[in-house]
């Protein structure tokens, strides 16, 4: 499940790119509405039915870097479940999420613990990242209405600059803003933003590769701009779309021995 | 006739009835000082605590508790009616929610504590808030306690990077500037609090007319879907902490007391041994032994007369003085106890007449103690000095 | 000369038992007042100290920094060289005891094993096991527990009662702590809740959970690592040589930091703070000294008038005595000198019984405490319902040089007044006493 918002971003922005290279020769619609098709394209190339990630979190909290590394199955934007295999001390650790509820079980304490409201807002496992990142469950173009600020070079690669604004108000963050190389389709960087327009959050996106009609990064890093030298990586060692998942997976009998 | 004796005998005695006087009135000064302090520190503990924060009472919603840092955004209210048409004397609106700030780049959990401008019913050190002119698109002002600027190391003009939720959930954060750091007199406003416009923090979370509580000056009747917290509930802590103290202190002045009354026990029992051809002459004469009993005690016991006296006019100048200066307690500050300032007594008048009769009391009888047996005393063995021994 | 005064001492009661007790109570209680005034303050410092600081305290600096986010990678590893460190290099009257501060989420199963309630609290994990452990006297769980028992076994926990409260706790009841281990990733753990803890501050009621040392180092994955080295002294050792021992430590420190245990991480930088330095308690002790004088003074001042009048009641007393020996050729200096000889006897033997006495009742108030539930309401402050006292040599200083004084300046004032008077006049004072 902790991939599933990371991989949101990813394919999100992805598919971007996609729509975007699509709606480019179209004339005679608004930017708006072109932007919105865009999102919608790039959520369609984002969210295969399913999908299983083998992947690693690599956390450095500017003093110790702690790497876990996990197994991750998910359907829809709705369900996910994690199963972390390294280190020793976290292994068997189970992630389920499922109807907008976070479960943890720990071999350790063979108790499942339902992490809730507020407790949600908490960093995951001393990462960059909260509980209710990983929790995101929306399709970027249900929840952001983007608008192109224009072509930026960013590292050689001339980009597009969008900026997305949440439809509703309670969306964690207000507004993002996404560079996507329009050549390659993929998005290179997405910055979360404060309402106020304070940057907060930084990911980069990186070694995109392809994994069959898709390009997906094999790198995600995320900063918490409003902290010191912290980091969280996220590796995508390997990625499957479409693939089958037992119906067990997602449901709470899982979250057992 | 008897008080005459007594009296003539008192004065008599020179340098040691004197001396008796003098402890007698020392002990009173101190005993009454050492109330009045307790009084007046008290007081102004009290006094602090509903001045900056306590006021007459607080309605909040039942389920609101300042510990529960994570549960305050689920526990504001709409200000109801019968609250917000209340004069700005009367009430002062409060919002609190949790925040963070960034000194150093480092997380700082804080409580935001939004407070109304136009309230006159606390008394806090917030007016470099009030002067603010420039709304907060861009800069929050925000104020601290002096312990919070050590802890988080942030001082008048620096700026932080402040975040927090809005009434959505959603994530926002700004730069704020420490417009003043102030001694807070109380700990619990100061550690881990940083002072906001309730305006601006009230904007900035989207919550227009919210708040987590309501200081009143006095119980305005039940209002629905709150609860009426009494100052008592309160200020548990400090009055605690304080009832502790006194009962420390009537051990000091117990030894005071006794020691007091040790000297005039001391001249009441030596006289009897020396003047026992007195007893003995006077009994001859036909004083019946009670009486000369009274006389004794008599005379023992205008030390104790003479030292209400003394202490009336030894007090007036200590305490005078003392009021006039105060107690310089602002170390107190610092710690758990919300003091700040001088300290001045507190005197009750009751008290003041209660502890001198108890002291009055106590030296008649440790003044009749070492005379009773006077009236077993035999008097012509008195008279040749052998009666007592 | 003094064999003969002091069998005049022995054989007139009246003449040298009342100045005696009268000197002998004074001490006795200007001792008292001392000893207790130190351990009305000493009193307050152990509560910060036992529950929070100790008297000293070792602990890695960034740790400190940021203590309100309890940073447990931040810990000092090495625990058992660190310590064998503390106790080489500091005084050898520290008792050091190890401590962790933690915080998690502490969830509360129903019968199904799904949460039914959860809250973050804080945490502090001693060494409280073992049942001859110092901690568990220092803390006083024997009294503090107020439902249940203290922990005898691993996994087990005192949580705060209020707190038991508000998540609906039973004893016996298991619950889970969720937080993160030391490096920063996540911690979880199984507990049974054996007893209610009772502290009387309402921060640590609604939100303590005490758990056993060794349990929080396996839960949060700490093995040999702890937060904090809490220095301990005995009674005897005032409040105020903590800064002169803790600058023993400190000048060892350099060395420690060239030669540091070898589990320690290279930006560790331990520090050692005195429970002074804490909670602002500094300021609090230099006010506290300053009333600490101002009380003495007064008492002092009192005392020495009370031993004054007993000098003077003595002196008149004997003037009669005195006459005769003038009539027997005794020449008025030589008399002085002897009253002053005799009041300085009668002073020191007071002085001593009194030191005896106050010392030892101190020494009880210090050791055993007295108290006062059952005299005063119980206000809910834990420890501080004992009435407790410290001897400390200042008191006895104090106490007896008043004492010797004026029971000498007493009997001399008095007994200047046998210039003023003529041997008949004297004389005619023994036919009448």
């Amino acid at each position: 499940m902790t991939k599933f918002n990371f991989k949101r971003m990813v394919c999100g922005s992805l598919c971007f790119i996609l729509v975007w290279t699509l709606l480019l020769p179209v004339t005679g619609r608004t930017e708006d509405d072109r932007a919105h098709r865009l999102l919608v394209e790039v959520d369609k190339n984002m969210w295969a039915s399913t999908k299983y990630i083998d992947g690693r979190l690599i956390i450095d909290n500017g003093r110790r870097v702690r790497t876990l590394s996990m197994e991750s199955w998910m359907e829809g934007v709705t369900k996910s479940y994690s199963y972390y295999k390294a280190p020793a001390r976290e292994r068997g650790t189970k992630m389920l999420k499922r109807d907008r509820k976070l479960w943890m079980y720990t071999p350790h304490t063979d108790r499942k613990i339902l992490i809730a409201g507020h407790l949600l807002r908490q960093s995951m496992m001393g990462s960059d990242l909260s509980y209710e990142d990983m929790m995101e469950d929306e399709k970027i173009s249900e929840a952001y209405t983007g608008t192109i600020d224009g072509m930026e070079e960013m590292e050689g690669v001339k980009t597009l600059v969008m900026t997305l604004k949440a439809k509703r108000k309670t969306k964690t963050y207000q507004t993002l803003k996404i560079w996507v190389d329009p050549a390659k389709n993929i998005v290179l960087k997405e910055e979360a933003y404060a309402k106020s327009g304070k940057l907060l959050k930084l990911i980069r996106f990186t070694e995109y590769r392809k994994v069959g009609n898709r390009l997906f990064p094999k790198k995600m890093i995320f900063r918490d701009m409003l902290k010191e030298n912290t980091k969280t990586t996220y590796m995508f060692d390997k990625i499957q779309f479409d693939v089958d998942i037992p119906a067990k997976y997602f449901s709470q009998r899982i979250l057992k021995r | 006739m008897i008080f005459q004796i007594a009296l003539k005998n008192f004065l008599r005695q020179g340098m040691r009835s004197f001396l008796n006087v003098l402890v007698t009135a020392l002990a009173m000064v101190a005993v009454v000082f050492n109330l009045s302090l307790y009084n007046g520190f008290q007081d102004q503990a009290v006094r602090n605590m509903v001045s900056t924060d306590v006021a007459g009472g607080h309605y909040r919603t039942p389920d609101f508790d300042l510990l529960a840092p994570m549960e305050w955004e689920d526990q504001t209210f709409k200000i109801p009616d019968a609250l917000s048409s209340l004069p700005s004397s009367d009430k002062a609106e409060v919002l609190v929610l949790q925040g963070q700030i960034f000194p150093n780049r480092r997380l700082f959990p804080v409580q935001l504590r939004g407070m109304d401008m136009q309230q006159k019913l606390l008394d806090l050190p917030l007016n470099k808030l009030e002067e603010w002119g420039t709304p907060v698109d861009d800069v929050i002002p925000i104020i601290i306690g002096k312990q919070m600027a050590g802890k988080s190391h942030l001082h008048i003009g620096d700026g932080v990077v402040l975040r927090w939720r809005d009434r959505f959930g959603a994530v926002d954060a700004l730069d704020a500037r420490v417009v003043d750091v102030v001694p807070l007199i109380n700990p619990r406003i100061d550690q881990g609090v940083v002072w906001m416009r309730l305006d601006h923090l009230r904007k900035i979370t989207q919550r227009k007319g919210e708040v987590s509580w309501v200081a009143v000056k006095e119980f305005k009747g039940t209002i629905a879907g709150t609860e009426f917290q009494v100052p008592e509930i309160l200020l548990k802590d400090i009055l605690d902490l304080i009832r502790q103290d006194r009962k420390y202190a009537i051990i000091i002045w117990v030894i005071l007391i006794f020691l007091a009354g040790i000297s005039v026990f001391n001249t009441q029992f030596l006289n009897i041994f020396k003047r026992q051809r007195e007893i003995g002459t006077l009994m001859a004469f036909g004083m019946p032994p009670g009486r000369v009993v009274r006389l004794f005690t008599l005379e023992g016991s205008l030390a104790a007369f003479s030292a209400v006296l003394v202490a009336l006019f030894l007090g007036t100048i200590i305490l005078g003085w003392f009021q006039s200066v105060g107690l310089d307690v602002s170390h107190l500050a610092e710690s758990q106890i919300p003091i700040r300032e001088n300290i001045y007594l507190k005197i009750e008048p009751v008290e003041v007449i209660l502890s001198m009769l108890v002291i009055v009391t106590i030296m008649i009888l440790v003044a009749w103690i070492p005379v009773r047996k006077i009236s077993k005393v035999n008097p012509t063995e008195a008279l040749r000095g052998r009666a007592i021994t | 000369m003094i064999r003969w005064l002091l069998k005049g001492i022995w054989r007139d009661k009246t003449r040298s038992l009342f100045p005696f007790l009268v000197i002998s109570v004074g001490v006795t209680l200007l001792i008292y007042l001392l000893g207790f005034m130190e351990g009305t303050f000493a009193g307050m410092i152990d509560m910060t100290a036992h529950l929070d600081t100790g008297h000293l305290r070792f602990v890695n600096k960034p740790f400190y920094d940021e203590e309100h986010l309890n940073p447990l990678d931040r810990a000092l590893a090495g625990q058992k060289e660190t310590l064998q460190w503390l106790q080489k290099n500091g005084d050898p009257r520290i008792e050091w005891s190890p401590r962790i501060r933690w915080g998690a989420l502490m969830d509360v199963p129903d019968e199904k094993g799904e949460t039914k309630s959860q809250t973050p609290v804080i945490g502090m994990a001693i060494e409280m096991l073992n049942i001859n452990s110092t901690e568990r006297k220092r803390l006083d769980l024997e009294k503090s527990v107020i439902e249940g028992v203290i922990p005898s076994r691993a996994k087990e926990m005192l949580v705060g009662y209020k707190l038991a409260e508000a998540l609906g706790l039973s004893l016996g009841d298991k619950v889970t702590l969720l937080g993160q281990n030391f490096d920063g990733g996540m911690a979880t753990d199984n507990y049974q809740v054996v007893g209610f803890v009772k502290f009387g501050l309402a921060a640590m009621d609604k939100k303590m959970a005490l758990i056993d040392l060794a349990d929080a180092q396996q839960t949060f994955y700490m093995e040999d690592m702890v937060t904090d080295f809490l220095g301990f002294l005995p009674k005897s050792v005032g409040y105020k040589t903590y800064d002169q021992l803790k600058q023993t430590i400190m000048d060892h420190l350099p060395a420690l930091k060239q030669n540091p245990p070898g589990d320690w991480a290279t930006d560790d930088e331990p520090v050692i703070l005195s429970v002074l330095d804490q909670r602002n308690l500094r300021e609090l002790s230099v006010k506290f000294e300053l009333v600490d004088d101002v009380v003495i003074g007064v008492f002092t001042f009192l005392m020495v008038l009370v031993l004054w009048n007993a000098g003077l009641l003595n002196g008149v007393h004997r003037y009669g005595e005195m006459g005769l020996l003038l009539a027997l050729g005794e020449t008025h200096k030589k008399l002085i000198a002897l009253m002053m000889l005799e009041a300085l006897m009668v002073g020191v033997l007071g002085s001593a019984f009194g030191c005896l006495l106050g010392g030892s009742l101190v020494y009880y108030l210090q050791e055993v405490g007295v108290s006062t539930y059952g005299i005063f309401e119980t206000s809910g402050l834990m420890m501080s319902d004992v009435i407790r006292a410290r001897v400390s040599l200042d008191a006895f200083v104090f106490a007896v040089i008043p004492g010797v004084t004026a029971s000498v300046l007493g009997n001399l004032i008095a007994n200047l007044a046998i210039f003023q008077r003529s041997e008949a006049n004297l004389f005619r004072e023994l036919e009448a006493g």
